[in-house]
């Protein structure tokens, strides 16, 4: 055995830490070698300056008086029962709480997330993809919207579901008449489409076919929408 | 550090006559771990008790997976830990005049033995923790290795290694002390 390997496990060896083989091979190796001999001693040594140097004398009675502090101290918390829960589950209990609240969190977020996107089929699609500058004049006529912008004495939400009036902001190339054919039917409407499709509508309601009476001549919403497909389908356009 | 089957079921149950057997039978032990760590009398004492209650309020995590006694010695040293962290700047120089005085031997023997405990006690604090936590269950407790890995929840090899340069390391910061 080298002196290096006993340097290493020199320790074990005064321990009594080694098998029988290696404890066998470092007292021949110390037997020989004088440096590793004095290492071996003055390492025993210290050892044994380190051992029982606590220098703990304890009174009499201490351990009377030590019981007696203790179940006092026992009784005293295990009258609390926060104490006590928190002392049984301990970091466990924190983990739960913490990831319980994460959940809870992270649940939050995805319901918010999804919510905004079913909004936004119209929201994303229509306007999230356009340049950065609309998004806030958008988000204004949003906030318009919401409110009594025709004058009509209805709000959007009325607008909307109000009889007769989608048609004149499709006609108007509004973002509704897109975003219903797009709902209804996921195709792109541009500019020009819209142009055309105005036309139409125009030439559909000039008709005499729709010229019964004032209710008559206005086109409902599925039948808007049904010109609008026909139009793009037949590439009318 | 074996207990029956039994005994230990009625420990997790909060038996209290268990729990006072538990007490008694590792409280000096716990005692003087904590002591060789604290330095203080008043202090080991705290931590010592503050184990064995934290012991009893937690019964019901224990798993008996190892003794009590080694789940116990666990505790001590976290408490043991947790105390140093609080006291970082002041915890080695916490004396204990009470033992220092009543300890044997001339004034000067005393008065040298105090300084000596006190440098071994700044070199023992200065150790990594895992370092620091072999070596005061070996040289103070005498326990065995693989006590010593059970107790930390560490391989045998591992404490062996520890234990080593734990020594290296406190040969070299009380070069000229001891």
């Amino acid at each position: 055995m080298k002196c290096w390997a006993v340097s290493h496990i020199i320790t074990d060896y005064i321990e009594s830490g080694l098998g029988d083989t290696e404890r066998l091979l470092v007292e021949a190796h110390i037997k020989e070698c004088p440096k590793c001999r004095f290492e071996f001693q003055r390492q025993k040594a210290f050892m044994e300056k380190l051992k029982n140097r606590d220098g703990l004398n304890l009174e009499d009675g201490f351990w009377v008086k030590y019981k007696k502090e203790l179940f006092e101290k026992i009784h005293g918390r295990t009258k609390n029962p926060l104490v006590v829960l928190r002392e049984m589950f301990g970091n466990a209990w924190n983990r739960k709480i913490m990831y319980a609240s994460a959940t809870l969190v992270a649940v939050f977020v995805a319901v918010y997330f999804i919510k905004l996107t079913f909004r936004g089929e119209d929201y994303f699609v229509d306007y999230g993809q356009n340049a950065s500058s609309n998004v806030n004049a958008e988000k204004l006529e949003d906030a318009k919207d919401a409110e009594d912008i025709e004058g009509d004495g209805k709000t959007d939400s009325q607008f909307r579901t109000g009889k007769g009036k989608t048609r004149e902001r499709i006609a108007n190339g509004d973002r509704d008449g897109r975003r219903e054919a797009r709902q209804v039917y996921g195709l792109e409407v541009s500019e020009k489409e819209l142009e055309t499709f105005r036309k139409t509508i125009k030439e559909i309601e000039e008709n005499e076919e729709f010229q019964v009476d004032e209710s008559a001549s206005m086109l409902t919403e599925s039948q808007q929408i049904d010109v609008l497909a026909q139009l793009i389908n037949k590439k009318y356009l | 550090m074996g207990y029956e089957r039994e005994t230990v079921e009625r420990f997790i149950a909060g038996g209290m006559d268990v729990f006072e057997q538990v007490v008694d039978r590792n409280k000096e032990k716990i005692l003087r771990l904590c002591y060789r760590i604290t330095g203080n009398l008043e202090d080991a004492s705290d931590v010592s008790q503050e184990t064995f209650l934290k012991a009893y309020l937690a019964r019901g995590r224990f798993r008996g997976n190892s003794s009590p006694d080694s789940w116990l010695y666990r505790i001590a040293v976290n408490q043991c830990y947790d105390f140093l962290k609080k006291n970082r700047k002041h915890a080695w120089n916490r004396s204990d005049a009470e033992a220092e005085s009543s300890s044997s031997g001339n004034p000067e023997n005393r008065m040298m033995n105090s300084e000596i405990r006190r440098e071994i006690r700044k070199a023992l604090l200065k150790l990594p923790r895992k370092q620091m936590n072999v070596f005061a269950l070996r040289t103070n407790e005498e326990f065995s290795f693989r006590e010593i890995a059970e107790i930390l929840g560490i391989s045998e090899g591992s404490a062996k290694v520890n234990y080593h340069f734990a020594v290296k390391n406190m040969r070299e910061k009380l070069r000229g002390i001891i």
